[in-house]
Formats: C-alpha cells, structure tokens, sequence
C-alpha cells in the first residue's frame, strides 16, 4: 500500500504540489491523472523519496525514506535509467544482488520470455531499442517482487503489442496483491484497467473517481469534466 | 545577420540569467568570480610593476608551457570522433530559418570568439601560475591573450571548416587526421634538427628545441612564440612579421570558411542531433565521456549484496572497456615525468607534486563523479554511507594503484631511498582521499544544478580549503618544534600526521554527506 498524507513540495516561491492526500491498495490499479504541469511527476519523485517534501508518505507500512520501504516498492521511470555497457543479464544480476532477492533469476527469466528479450540477454543496453530498454526498465523494477510498483508514463516508446502484454502484466501483478500506481496523461490507454482515478489539477488533487462509482462515464469523460477540458490534455 | 547577433547575445545574457534564477545559485557565481577574478587581479598587481626578467629561459619556458597545453587542447578537439557546428537548437533553428550559407558561417565564427577568449584567460592563468620565476607585466600579459585567442580562434575554425569538408566529401573524411599529423611531423622534424645540430645531446636538444628560432618554422603555434619572444627582446619587425603571419593565416581560413559552397546541413544536424543528446548523457551521468568510443570486452565479476554490488557493477565497467589502467593515463603520467625530468629544478620531488594536478585530473574524470548523481543507486535498499563509500571504492583503488606505481618507478629511477617514496605515495593517498570527499562534498552542496565550470570551481576551492588543516598542522608542528631540521623522522612525523589529518577530514566531510544516497538531498529546490 502506498499512502501519502499532506503531500507539499514547493520548488522556491512555485508550489509545485500542496496538500496531497491519495492511497493506492493492493489489489488496485490507481491512475494519477492531469494536464502538463499538474504534479503528477513530483508526486511520484515525492514517493519514491527522490524530492523533499512536507507530509508524510508511507510504503507498505514503512515511512518512504526507510530502507524498509525501498526494499518494497518497484519505479518505473518514464526515461528508462539504464548502464549502456552492461547487458540484460548483468542488470539483473546488479539489481538483484543489491535488492538481495533470492529468486531474482527465475523472475528475471519469467520476464524476459515475457517481454521477447530472450535472444537479447546478452546484448548491452546501449544496443537495445528504445522499446527494448523501456522493457529492461520494467523487468528491473519487478524482478525485485515488488509490494508496490510506481509507474511513470509505462507506454512510451511501446508498440501496440507490447502496450498490451503491459496492461496484461498490470492486472496479474493486480490479481497477485501489488499496489500499483501510474502517472499518465493517456487517458485510453488505462482506460481498461483501472480502478482508482485521482486527478490533478495545478497541484492539487481536484477529483478522486472509483470506477464502481462511475455509471456509464468513461474515465476521459469523468477527466474532462473534472478539469472543464483543460486544452493542455492530450487524451488520445 | 543581426537577428544571429541577438539570438547570440540573448543566449549569452539566458546563461548569465540562470546563474542568478536563484540566490544560493547566485551567492556561489559571485563568490567564484570574487575569489578567481581577485586571483587574476592580484597576479596582475603583482607583475604591473615588475619588468620583464631578461633570463630568457624562464620566458621560453613560459611561454612552452602556455602552448603545449594550447596544443593538447586543440589536438584533442581536431582528433575528437563527435564532432558538431552546433548544439541541437541552434542547428534546427539556422538551418531550417531564413539564413544565408555566410551568415550560418558567421554566427560559428562569432560563438567561436567567447570559447576561444575563455581558453585565453585559462592558458593565461596557467602561464601566471607557473612563470617560471619570470614576472609578467600588463601589456606583455595583454598580448599573451591577444596571440592565444587568435591561436584558439584559428584552430576552432579549422577544426570546424575540416568537419564541414568531411562531411561533404567522403575522401575528406580523414582530413583532420592528416591535419593533426602534418603538425605533428612539422615538430617532430624541428625537434629532430634541433637535436642534430646539438649533435643528438637529448638534454641540450629539447632546450634549444624550447629556444632556438627553429621552432617558429612550425605554422600558427611558431608564429604565437615568435610575436611574444620579439616582444619580450623588444624586436618589433620579428613581432609585426609573427602578428602579419597569425593574422594572414586566420583571414584566408576565414575567407574559405565563409566561401564554403558544399551542401552539409543534412550531415550537420544530424551530428548535431547526436552530439547535443550525447552531451546531455554526460550531464545527467548516463555515460561517461569515453565509453562511447570504447570496445566492450566479455568479461565476469562475482556481484556482492546490498550496497556493495554497486562496487561489483563499477568493477565489472572498468574490466569491461579496460579502464582500470588506461594508455592515456599511463601517457600523462609519463609526461609529467619527463617535465620533471628535463625542468631545470625538477627531480623528484616535482614529479609527485605535479602529480597532485593529475589526481585531481582523474577524479574529474570517474566514473564516480556520475554515479553519485545516478538515482539508480539511491533507490538500492542500504544504509546510504555504505552506498557512499562503495561508489567511491572503485575510483580510490584504481587511482591509489597508479600513485604507487608512478611514484614507486619513478622513485627507482632517481635512485631515491625506500622511505622517501614511501612517503610520497602516502602523502599523496591523503591528498586523494582529500580530493574524493571534496569532489562528494561539491556534488552535495550544488545537488542537481547543472553548471559543470562552477561545479568544477567550486569543486577546486573546496580541495583547497579541505588541505589547509593538514597543511596547517604541518606548519604549527615546524614552528612548535624548538631546533626543527628537516631529517628524515621530521619528514616521517609530518607526512603521517598529514594524512591522519586529511583521512579524518576526508571522513567528516563524507560522513556528513551521506544521506545525499537516498536522492532527496540532490535535487535542488
């Protein structure tokens, strides 16, 4: 479980985001949505302890700045943050020994076959597609057996298939207990899956839509309306 | 052409602007500018007075120096593989705008100035602070600037004006290469009759290499040494012949540079394109400045766990592209030892000292001043002062082993006892340790700013100011000690108590630094 209370974080006199409260459950897909600019990727900075902050802010039970905490929580960058030299292999077997998993290598193999980079194992990163390297991104952040997992924009530099394999991979993780949490501005793309909407809006949290309590409304309805079709949207 | 001179100044006044966006920013560029330009100023008191010494060595010496760090600047540039007119913006806006060929042309050459009255000043602080015993006065000074600028802006366009003819022509291609080895033949050639006619004397040689009229024969970087040296013997038609020849040479560059009729803009913004993206990987400490260029070899290391596999994965890098030991750090260390060598006062003593320079060179240059700005390693769950010290490990092995061997050789060919070198290489492991906690003490303080000249300022006042203790204590312990006389137990008790000073310095800044290895602290406000 993710949970952030008072959430302010204020980049000299610009308040960047103010007084944010938002939880992301296990077993629930919680969609971070808003314009360029809302506070969405100070949010998640916040909550991965990458920014400082005032309020409080939770992972699995521990306060963020633990290392009980960062043991717990998987991130996925928008940018993937990769060593161009070593290999997919070799990031793993970074990642994995750092976070000390036992079974990283079974997960590691789990995830390769999922994301087709078996024939990739030993190709260096500097070598990959920029789809590729999204995926790499991906399988370090979950290799870990993540509780929480912090996704920021997954799509970019994603084809079609691969989006959808993604989502597939959102809702296992889902049905298996992880508390996931995405930032996005692509509103169709979540559109499936999600269960928890919070929107953001100049920072602050302007609306918080369950999607049990949304009738026929699509959650880019529920957005415009929210944000009174805010032009700075790109939901395609 | 006047809308390019104000997109240049406009830029110039952005970068000056976003020094000042916020006050600690601010605080900092004017206490660099204080403290440097004070610097400047009062090097330049000091000279205004003085006349210029007549040993005529020192001013050949001087000047040597000023153009063999010239030369290594410009022949690093004219070999450089990523080449570039210019950054990403400019390119776009340039080639897709409303410009002319020339006046594109003529915006290169006007950013050139800045760049090239910037090494100017550098080379000139160099020349300053290791005159040689020569003092310096102001207009002699003032001509040095002059003649490097020219050099500087002779060798940016030709540099340039090469790129844009290779990648016009492929049988261009290589042209810089034969540029940088026709120069290279050009010295070699002097140096070889310089040596012939002091009938292969190698010691009397390199100084008549250093002294003799010969070295003007070598195009732009004889005729900077001969305008200076005429000025200095007061000889003002060799003076006017060296400006005539420097000034001529720049005006036919510049008139091919601006005449230039091949069709390179696709070529250019793509090299743009990549250069600008390349850049900003360095910066954000994706990658180095030399992996790119590096073959990658297949090789194993055993991951440790927790923090210490970041020490396996830096490990693993340098065993990977062979850095642990690179030809080029061998190559500078040798040369330092030939400096020391053949410099009138050198020996060895001037070795390991010179050597402090290419510490702090190769700190500059690790791959740890990247990771610590890597956000990767804040996320790793471990205690962040092991994550610290792990980071700097693989740096302090590497450059603790080359201390040794340079200093242990060089030490054995001058013949000099066991303890001494022994001392030496522990002084200089101080200074190191010194060297990596401040380079960490200066990430901490800037965080996230993106300003590498004031970081690496900073970076240099904060060096300085972390030796002054030991360096203190040695001067209180000399001063203390009633009958003090440097034998060999005074140098032990001075070298030790210096490095204890500097590892309990070095740990007090790190340790205080430690939490900048969750991230939190980095980014800046």
């Amino acid at each position: 479980m993710i949970e952030v209370n008072g959430l302010t974080k204020a980049y000299g006199a610009f308040t960047a985001v103010e007084n944010i409260d938002l939880i992301a459950k296990p077993k629930e897909i919680t969609i971070l949505l808003g314009p360029n600019g809302a506070g969405k990727s100070t949010t998640i900075k916040s909550i991965v302890n990458l920014l400082k902050f005032k309020g409080t802010i939770r992972i699995c039970g521990y306060d963020n700045r633990t290392i009980q905490a960062k043991r717990c929580f998987g991130y996925i960058p928008e940018a993937p943050i990769l060593y161009d030299l070593l290999t997919i292999d070799e990031h793993v077997e970074f990642i994995g020994r750092a976070y000390r998993c036992a079974d990283y290598k079974a997960l590691a193999d789990k995830y390769i076959a999922l994301f087709h980079l078996e024939d990739k194992r030993n190709s260096i990163a500097k070598e990959l597609s920029k789809g590729m390297r999204q995926k790499l991104s991906m399988l370090l952040a979950l290799i870990i057996s993540p509780r929480a997992l912090l996704v920021d924009e997954p799509m970019v530099g994603l084809d079609p298939a691969s989006i959808e394999e993604t989502l597939r991979l959102f809702q296992d993780l889902k049905a298996d207990g992880v508390s996931i949490l995405i930032s996005t501005h692509i509103i169709d793309v979540v559109e499936e899956i999600w269960d928890v909407a919070y929107i953001m809006d100049k920072g602050q949290i302007i609306n918080r839509v369950k999607r049990e309590d949304t009738q026929e409304e699509t959650l880019k309805e529920t957005f415009f309306a929210s944000t009174e079709g805010d032009s700075d949207e790109s939901a395609d | 052409m006047k809308v390019l001179i104000s997109l240049w100044l406009m830029k110039q006044k952005a970068v000056i602007r976003n020094l000042f966006r916020r006050w600690t920013t601010a605080l900092f560029t004017i206490i660099m500018v204080v403290i440097y330009g004070g610097l400047f100023v009062m090097m330049l008191k000091s000279s205004e007075k003085a006349e210029i010494s007549f040993n005529m060595q020192s001013v050949h010496l001087s000047i040597l120096l000023g153009l063999g760090f010239s030369a290594v600047m410009i022949f690093t540039q004219l070999l450089q593989k990523r080449k570039a007119l210019f950054y990403e913006q400019d390119s776009f806006y340039l080639f897709c705008g409303p410009f002319t060929r020339t006046q594109i042309m003529g915006y290169l050459m006007l950013q050139s100035i800045l760049g090239a009255s910037t090494f100017s000043l550098f080379v000139l602080f160099i020349m300053v602070s290791f005159s040689f015993g020569m003092p310096m006065n102001l207009p002699f000074l003032l001509l040095c600037f002059l003649c490097f600028t020219l050099l500087y802006l002779f060798w940016i366009n030709a540099t340039d004006f090469l790129y844009i003819m290779a990648i016009t022509n492929e049988r261009y291609k290589r042209l810089n290469h034969l540029a940088a080895a026709g120069m290279i033949v050009v010295i070699i050639v002097v140096f070889l009759l310089s040596l012939a006619i002091n009938h292969f004397e190698i010691k009397t040689g390199l100084m008549s290499f250093a002294e003799s009229s010969l070295f003007y024969l070598i195009p732009v970087f004889g005729w900077v040494k001969l305008i200076l040296i005429s000025f200095v013997m007061q000889n003002w038609l060799s003076m006017i012949l060296g400006i005539a020849l420097l000034l001529l040479s720049y005006v036919l560059l510049a008139a091919a540079f601006l005449n230039f009729k091949g069709d390179f803009y696709e070529q250019a913004m793509m090299d743009s394109a990549a250069l600008t993206h390349y850049m900003e990987n360095i910066k954000s400490g994706k990658q180095n400045s030399f992996m790119q260029e590096v073959k990658v070899k297949k090789t194993y290391v055993k991951f440790m766990e927790g923090a210490g596999a970041i020490y396996s994965k830096n490990i693993l890098l340098m065993k990977k592209t062979r850095s642990f030991l690179r030809l080029q750090d061998i190559l500078v260390v040798m040369i330092y030892f030939l400096v020391s060598f053949f410099l009138p006062h050198g020996g060895f003593p001037v070795f390991c000292y010179m050597l402090v320079f290419w510490l702090f060179a190769m700190i500059q240059d690790s791959d740890m001043m990247h990771e610590l700005k890597n956000y990767q390693i804040y996320l790793i769950p471990d205690a962040p002062l092991k994550k610290l010290l792990y980071v700097m490990l693989p740096t302090l092995e590497k450059v603790m082993l080359l201390t040794l061997l340079a200093v242990g050789i060089a030490g054995m060919v001058y013949e000099k006892p066991l303890l001494l070198i022994v001392q030496y290489i522990v002084m200089l492991w101080g200074y190191l340790l010194v060297f990596l906690s401040s380079s960490v003490a200066s990430v901490r303080i800037f965080k996230s700013r993106n300003n590498a000249m004031l970081e690496n300022m900073m970076r240099m006042l904060i060096m300085l100011l972390s030796a002054v203790p030991s360096i203190a204590f040695a001067v209180i312990y000399v001063l203390s000690s009633s009958n003090f006389s440097f034998d060999d137990t005074a140098v032990s008790i001075m070298t030790y108590s210096s490095l204890s000073m500097n590892v309990v310095i070095s740990f007090l800044i790190i340790f205080s630094c430690k939490n900048m290895m969750n991230g939190r602290e980095l980014d800046s406000e």
